[in-house]
């Protein structure tokens, strides 16, 4: 489970390069986009939100549903979307 | 009234975001009344009557010639041509003419001659299409999308593979008219993506349509309905304009060739007319890192802008945004 986190963090800093960030800085519960009242999380937009689908899509192989607020819901936190990725992966 | 409440007036109407502006040319009826026309009458008919119930609904619509004046001024200012009495009133039914062309395309009466190519990078994108690769293509609300729209037929004819184009339309606000065109045609309903619901799957979806070989196509001339402060400001016929941020961002998104695409009447008041197809490939190329981006995201901007500008002079009359661009 927190192999696959850390693959998740990798992946959102590869393809957002973000570059003065490291997986550890990451916290596993905290908002990808924007940021939550303990001022946690990335402060990701909503452009940043299709690339960093596509490349989770490309380098795991999941898809997502069409419906909006379910999406959203996925990609809520690290923790969020391994869950989701360990659910829908095929193999 | 006074002139200040006049000029407050004015400017409620000059500052309303187009989102927020409602469908213009009223009920279903009219519409449907319009369809009928274009069964059942030859289209120099249709053109005679729409050219007489624009002039009644010109003389009435005085927020839509302030806001059309207001792009005409400033094309004008720019250095095309001077707005007569009757600009705006020639501008309405150049718009009037666009939608009896989407309906002719939506019924599929589009024939396939009326198409002629530039001397530009058309011939690129063909080869492109022709080798099975796709393309990102951003138009603009100068001319016939729905000509471009139909393009999906001209596997054959213009290229050698099959191809199909799936248009990104933000369709909320002209629910009456599509519904008709839904009627016309559901299947080519199916392949248009709604810009206001792009999330992640239909990134995805937009991504693999190009890598089978097909166009994505977006409107770069009008600010998202969705997301009003995303924008990019640009000197667009010598003031400041806002244009939408996703539009152009998609294009780096996805990664693919970017074209600039454009599908024109010849003659501005006639229907029956051959459609000029602009084709250019854009030099900016977004395959760069992310800090560089906004940079690129502007030069692309200013290539469109600079395209669109000389086009607009060329038809002044052909470009359907009825709304202030220069706003706020």
């Amino acid at each position: 489970m927190s192999d696959l986190n850390n693959r998740i963090k990798e992946v959102i800093i590869e393809s957002l390069e973000l570059e003065d960030i490291t997986p550890a800085d990451i916290v596993d519960s905290a908002p990808i986009f924007g940021k939550n009242e303990k001022g946690e999380g990335l402060g990701l937009d909503s452009i940043d939100a299709l690339e960093l689908g596509i490349a989770i899509k490309d380098k795991f192989g999941v898809s997502f549903s069409s419906a909006k607020e379910e999406t959203k819901k996925h990609f809520a936190s690290v923790d969020a979307l391994a869950a989701y990725i360990t659910e829908h992966s095929e193999g | 009234m006074n002139s200040k409440t006049e000029n407050a007036k004015a400017n409620d109407v000059l500052n309303e975001h187009w989102a927020d502006i409602k469908e213009v040319g009223g009920s279903l009826w009219h519409f449907r009344f319009m369809l009928w026309m274009v069964c059942h009458l030859p289209l120099f008919l249709v053109e005679l009557i729409t050219a007489v119930i624009c002039f009644f609904f010109w003389l009435g619509a005085v927020p839509v010639r302030m806001r059309s004046r207001v792009y005409l001024e400033h094309l004008h200012k720019a250095g095309g041509k001077r707005p007569g009495l009757f600009g705006t009133y020639k501008h309405v039914f150049s718009f009037a003419l666009s939608m009896i062309e989407k309906l002719l395309g939506w019924r599929g009466a589009v024939t396939l001659n009326k198409i002629e190519t530039q001397d530009d990078d058309a011939q690129e994108m063909f080869d492109l299409l022709n080798r099975g690769e796709g393309a990102f293509c951003l138009c603009s609300h100068l001319g016939n999308i729905e000509m471009l729209r139909s393009l999906t037929g001209y596997g054959g004819f213009l290229t050698k593979k099959e191809f199909e184009v799936f248009p990104v339309i933000d369709f909320s606000r002209t629910t009456k008219f599509n519904a008709l065109l839904r009627e016309l045609n559901p299947d080519l309903m199916d392949h248009v993506i709604d810009a206001n619901t792009i999330d992640v799957e239909t990134a995805i979806k937009m991504k693999e349509h190009i890598k089978d070989g097909n166009l994505v196509v977006i409107a770069g001339d009008r600010t998202s309905a969705y997301a009003r402060e995303r924008n990019i400001v640009t000197t667009f016929f010598g003031e400041e304009a806002k244009f939408p941020e996703g539009a152009f961002s998609l294009a780096g998104i996805l990664n693919a060739p970017i074209f600039f695409i454009f599908a024109i009447r010849k003659k501005d008041f006639d229907i029956r007319s051959t459609y000029e197809l602009h084709v250019v490939r854009a030099k900016t190329s977004l395959d760069c890192s992310r800090k560089e981006r906004p940079e690129r995201l502007k030069m692309l901007l200013c290539e469109y802008t600079e395209l669109l500008e000389l086009l607009c002079v060329k038809h002044p009359y052909q470009w359907y945004n009825f709304y202030n661009f220069w706003e706020g």
